[in-house]
């Protein structure tokens, strides 16, 4: 039988929620209109700019190119998840002392990208960050001071392969 | 205005049995949702195929590589064991769109959207791969190269769907190798790529252009696999593609870059020794 | 004691911290109760009268509250010229063109109504460049544009033309300098119009309250700007008018002016005051909201034969697109640039700004300079190219030395800047040697190395002014008030420094308020044209020792002592010669109270402002006159490595260097120079609008407008610092915000010539276009050695 609200059930930064959604609204309308996290923004809507990605399973998603129901079971996790208990993650306070911050529109996504990158890969390479977050489009830093930051959060001793960016 | 229905069946054949008009198939979203958003379709129901298990399924069998219609593109490159020596088809999924994307995207959709700048399009040419296709009245496979008979169409009926995509087993020795030609660095459409197979167990030599066609493009160098000759066989690309000019580039340029790549493509096959 | 000195140190910025946990608030994040949404139908054509508009199925549609026309708004409204209806009235005069809004309940609602709105157009005949525009009977974009009112004395339109504004530059006498020149040089050059991209789309939420009031939150730059604007164009008393600004994503210029607050307003008095909120989707973002304006460049230079400049004749038809907006101030400012940093004796500019039936042109980071620049430093390369001397060579002989005068009659002077070492700096960087380049065309993968230089002062009225107000706080902590935006670059930053090193307290104390608010906040002209570091900074240096004098008149009462015998130093006030008689900033900052309870002094209220000092009009017929209250010089020098098979431009090494006065702060002054030169490579390598035949813009979204991502980035990137002090300059400093942008393609394009032995002439530079231009030389060589 179809139906035009859907039941849903997923977490949210680590908490439950289960309600209904309208079919056609986006996983990003849902986030920023029905739960209240206006992290992710909208810069195009057609999944080219990145300023929507947040994890869906601990994998780094345009959420403007999902539909909220797709996310029914899913685990997922926006900016506003990363700083536990007023402190910041080691990335969001690299993020703010490597000035890789700006007009901030992008920043929540480009966030959940490197964070992502950081999850499943602890120690990458230049060329390794650079593939992570070259979806992330950001017209203000020029990518080098976001760059810088992230490889702050790598161990010292990592590989570095692929040029100095 | 009509709101939009949901389905998310458990199997293919209760995907199939909701297939017919006004209905669109959800695989990965990143094509349908961006024509839904500029009106280009306006489907009543949305039937997602992520609920059946045996679309999700990557494995590497006797009939060769089979990739289902649920399969992410960033699974492709994860599971190397799998796409082992599957060169071209892996040097595609890489620098398609970016990783978010590929998160989500799929090869099948790729291949079923029919988009003239598919960037996996290619390598499935040269690498003889089909699709399956499911129907009320069964399964059936058809070459990828058949499949796609126009931009944005293909022999898929209204009520068939694309389970999976199969490539046949490597051949021993073999080398595959895929170019795309981009105008920036980051992620974008192809303006035209380019797709070459060395097949040493059945002396095959195979080209596929991309981007440059309304169909999909296969050229055949059987003749001169023992002594490829690279002029001639961008000749027969040339006569080939039917390249457009539009605000990407223009037919000159893209002729041009198509030979460029094919000499690319014989250089890179003659460095790695002619094998994967 | 602790010693606070924060300018020129790199301490965070305040906002970051909003920015990284998602808190920050922008327009796109913002509701009010009752609010509605609003979608906008545009014109699907360049030129076409408007024969009918049908609204009928749209009003009919459930959730639809109001569909406005723009017959029924009566209004004309811009910067300088009053050429822009808030919805096309009678006619269209661009695709893109709003032309009918609706506000519903819901977007998608408001979306579907347009889509039922039915417009009848009667096409008519469109300009679709600067050239059609100018020609004998071309098709008049503006036919009445002799009734509009204007700026006048500032900007001259031309009644019955397609010319917004000419700005005309005559020093001394340029036939004259032909005839005395050795050489004389005619070049070309393009620049075809560009988006911002703000990632932040233009978003404004607008709420119509009783008696004629508003209240309006937008993404803007510009507060009261956009108050003025809306108070003049609905005829209401500026306190009528309430204008706010959260967080913005992105400005750059796009953002500067005004755009979708009158219509929202439009909307919501409609809708009986329910506010309504409109955010452009990214394609209305290329298509409806402006650019920057396209440019066609001619210039003929008469040198000696060691490359002394003698005389320049430049013109510089600028395409305005459908409406003037910011694009006569720019015509007129990048006219008073227009020979680029060097002496030229004898210089004649004729700078047009021209209407098309194209999306228009606002202000852009370098407003109008790196158009205008393109065009220069090329130029200079070609000609220091045939006459043998070295690119570098050619500028260090021109560069304006201390005693001679610009092109409008202004003289250099010892404390201007030193355009001269940001060369050095940059050349040093790059490794930049002079080199011939090759004699014939090279193939496979090929190096070169190009600089160029670049000036620009700000481009403002000559009454400019900003203020500021420092609140002191029972804590002694801090807050700055001023209506500067900050919406990136970080001023906010920099100014909390200056206060807190001014105030000398903890720079974590001082709060640049960040909320914009035309009711609280004081004024402040545009948050644009590089000037608010240098006028916020003198403003806040003002205001602090205006709270440090309130400190030690209250003080000097207390401690018995006079008020020059007071030092302010870390929190405390205290005698000089004896400092145990000392009071904490805590105990005089809301007043002092005696051990009777009698209490003097009160709340600490600094107050300080500034105003631009010793600008002149410029002559209308000549253009001298002293419009920069000060010039910032820069260069830079690139190493690229082109792909002559495919004509991908990828570049290795780029240093910039600019002469900031003093760098008010490491981190900041770094980063917006790194922003800005990949901005700067975006315009070199790969942005551009494309029109059809029809006027219609086919690259109107992220698929066919590329900018740079993180692999587009240069292999490796320096920022350099010259630091010769503005000496009006708070710390002696003085703008950067638009400078890292404007040479950037400049230099790549004389790279490309020391790689390739080819000119190019038109941006942007793309694969196809540098392997096109190289196939029809490579062509033409075979023919010309076959003769």
């Amino acid at each position: 039988m179809s139906a035009n609200e859907i039941k849903i059930k997923l977490t949210i930064n680590g908490a439950p929620w289960e309600g209904e959604v309208p079919v056609e609204m986006t996983l990003l309308r849902f986030l920023r209109e029905r739960l209240a996290l206006s992290g992710a923004k909208e810069g195009c809507g057609i999944g080219e700019c990145g300023a929507c990605t947040i994890l869906v399973d601990g994998r780094p998603v345009n959420s403007c190119m999902m539909l909220a129901v797709e996310a029914d079971g899913a685990s997922l996790r926006t900016v506003e998840g990363e700083a536990q208990g007023g402190e910041l993650s080691p990335l969001q306070r690299a993020f703010v002392e490597h000035h890789a911050v700006q007009c901030g529109f992008c920043t929540p996504g480009m966030l959940m990208s490197a964070q992502a990158l950081l999850e499943r890969n602890p120690s990458p390479t230049d060329d390794e960050i650079i593939e992570a977050i070259a979806g992330n489009l950001c017209r203000c830093t020029g990518y080098a001071a976001i760059i810088a930051a992230i490889r702050s959060v790598c161990p010292t001793d990592h590989p570095r392969a692929g040029g100095d960016a | 205005m009509r709101a939009l229905c949901y389905e998310k069946p458990a199997s293919a054949e209760a995907i199939v049995k909701l297939l017919g008009d006004g209905v669109a198939l959800l695989a990965g979203g990143t094509d349908l949702l961006a024509q839904i958003r500029s009106r280009l379709v306006r489907p009543a129901l949305l039937v997602d195929i992520k609920g059946a298990e045996e679309l999700r399924q990557l494995r590497r069998g006797g009939d060769g590589l089979s990739i289902g219609a649920a399969v992410f593109l960033n699974r492709l490159l994860e599971e190397r064991d799998t796409l082992a020596g599957h060169r071209a088809l892996t040097e595609a999924v890489a620098d398609l769109a970016s990783y978010p994307i590929r998160n989500r995207a799929t090869l099948v959709g790729n291949v079923a959207n029919a988009s003239p700048c598919a960037d996996t399009v290619p390598p499935l040419v040269v690498m003889d791969a089909r699709v399956e296709l499911l129907g009320p009245a069964g399964a059936r496979q058809v070459p990828v190269v058949e499949l796609i008979t126009g931009n944005r169409e293909t022999t898929r009926a209204a009520d068939e769907l694309v389970t999976r995509v199969i490539v046949p087993p490597l051949p021993h020795g073999g080398w595959s190798g895929f170019l795309k030609h981009k105008r920036v660095r980051g992620h974008d459409l192809a303006l035209a790529s380019a797709a070459l197979l060395r097949d040493p167990e059945r002396r095959r030599l195979r080209l596929s252009v991309g981007s440059c066609s309304p169909r999909p493009v296969l050229v055949e160098l059987d003749d001169m696999y023992g002594k490829p000759d690279v002029e001639e066989a961008v000749r027969r690309c040339q006569g080939g593609i039917q390249p457009i000019d539009d605000v990407r580039a223009s037919i000159e340029y893209r002729r041009d870059m198509v030979a460029v790549m094919v000499h690319r493509l014989f250089a890179k096959m003659s460095r790695d020794g002619g094998a994967a | 004691m602790t010693v606070h000195r924060y300018v020129g140190g790199n301490h965070v910025r305040q906002d970051a911290f909003d920015k990284v946990t998602g808190e920050a608030d922008y327009v796109h994040d913002l509701a009010l109760p009752g609010m509605l949404h609003a979608r906008i139908k545009i014109s699907p054509h360049a030129s076409a009268r408007i024969v009918k508009v049908d609204v009928s199925q749209a009003l009919a549609l459930p959730g639809v509250r109001v569909v406005l026309t723009g017959e029924e708004l009566d209004h004309q409204l811009g910067l300088y010229m009053a050429d822009k209806r808030i919805l096309a009235r009678g006619v269209v005069r661009y695709q893109g063109e709003p032309v009918v809004a609706v506000a519903a309940e819901s977007e998608a609602i408001a979306a579907e109504a347009c889509e039922l709105v039915q417009v009848e157009y009667e096409p008519l005949p469109a300009v679709l460049d600067v050239e059609a525009a100018l020609a004998e009977g071309a098709a008049l974009v503006h036919p009445d544009l002799h009734t509009y009112s204007h700026m006048k004395g500032v900007f001259f339109p031309v009644p019955h033309s397609n010319i917004a504004h000419h700005q005309k530059i005559r020093k001394g006498d340029v036939e004259r300098g032909f005839v005395e020149a050795d050489f004389v040089f005619e070049n070309s050059f393009q620049n075809p119009p560009v988006q911002h991209v703000p990632l932040e789309t233009h978003a404004v939420i607008a709420r119509a309250l009783t008696r004629d009031r508003m209240d309006v939150t937008t993404s803007a730059q510009s507060p009261f700007t956009v108050r003025n604007i809306l108070a003049h164009t609905f005829k209401v008393p500026h306190n009528n008018v309430r204008v706010r600004i959260p967080h913005v994503g992105g400005g750059f210029g796009g953002k500067a002016g005004i755009h979708l607050e009158p219509l929202a307003y439009m909307l919501s008095r409609r809708a009986g005051g329910r506010p309504v909120k409109i955010v452009a989707t990214r394609e209305e973002e290329f298509n409806t909201l402006p650019s920057r304006q396209g440019l066609k460049t001619r210039l003929k230079t008469g040198v000696t034969r060691e490359g002394k400049l003698v005389a320049v004749k430049a013109q510089y038809l600028w395409d305005a697109g459908a409406h003037a907006d910011y694009g006569v101030n720019i015509g007129r400012a990048a006219a008073t640039a227009g020979a680029g940093p060097y002496s030229v004796p004898n210089c004649h500019v004729d700078s047009l700004v021209v209407y098309t039936n194209k999306v228009f042109g606002t202000a852009f980071r370098g407003f109008g300079h790196l158009e205008v620049m393109w065009g220069v430093e090329r130029n200079l390369d070609i000609i220091a190219h045939q006459l043998g001397i070295s690119p570098r060579e050619i500028r260090e002989r021109n560069f304006l030395r201390p005693g001679e005068s610009t092109i409008t009659g202004e003289i250099f002077t010892e404390s201007h800047g030193r355009p001269d070492l940001c060369l050095q700096k940059v050349a040093e960087a790059v490794g930049y040697e002079p080199k011939s380049p090759p004699a014939t065309i090279p193939t496979g993968k090929v190096r070169g190395r190009g600089i160029a230089s670049l000036h620009k002062a700000p481009a403002m009225p000559v009454f400019t002014s900003c203020s500021c107000i420092i609140k002191l706080n029972e804590d002694a902590s801090a807050q700055v008030l001023i209506s500067g935006v900050d919406y990136g670059q970080g001023t906010y930053t920099a100014l909390a420094g200056i206060a807190a090193q001014e105030l000398s307290i903890p720079v974590e104390t001082v709060q640049v308020v960040f909320d914009q608010d035309t009711a609280t906040q004081p004024y402040d002209w545009q948050t644009v044209a590089s000037r608010f570091a240098f006028m916020g900074g003198n403003a806040v240096i003002a205001a602090a020792g205006d709270c440090l004098d309130q400190l030690r008149q209250t003080a000097a009462q207390v401690l018995h002592a006079p008020v020059d015998d007071l030092i302010c130093e870390d929190g405390t006030i205290r005698v000089r010669q004896n400092p145990d008689q000392a009071l904490t900033y805590q105990q005089v900052v809301q007043g002092y109270t005696y051990e009777n309870g009698n209490s003097i002094g009160g709340p600490v209220i600094g107050r300080g402002r500034y105003i631009a000092q010793g600008l002149t009009h410029l002559d209308p017929q000549t253009g001298q006159g002293k419009a920069a209250i000060n010039w910032t010089y820069g260069a830079h020098a690139v190493e690229i490595e082109v792909d002559t098979d495919t004509g991908e431009v990828e570049i290795v090494n780029i240093a910039s260097c600019f002469d900031a006065g003093r760098v008010l702060h490491e981190g900041l002054c770094r980063t917006q120079v790194e922003g800005g030169v990949l901005q700067g490579l975006g315009s070199t390598l790969t942005e551009g609008f494309r029109f059809d035949e029809l006027g219609r813009l086919l690259n109107p979204s992220f698929v066919d407008y590329k900018i740079p991502t993180a692999k587009d980035m240069p292999r490796k990137m320096s920022q350099h610092f010259v630091e010769t002090p503005q000496l009006d300059g708070p710390h002696g400093a003085r703008g950067i915000g638009e400078h890292p942008m404007i040479a950037v393609p400049s230099a790549v394009g004389n790279a490309l010539f020391d790689a390739l032995g080819i000119q190019f002439h038109e941006l942007p530079l793309t694969p196809e276009r540098v392997y096109l231009t190289i196939k029809r030389a490579r062509a033409r060589a075979h023919r010309n050695s076959e003769r």
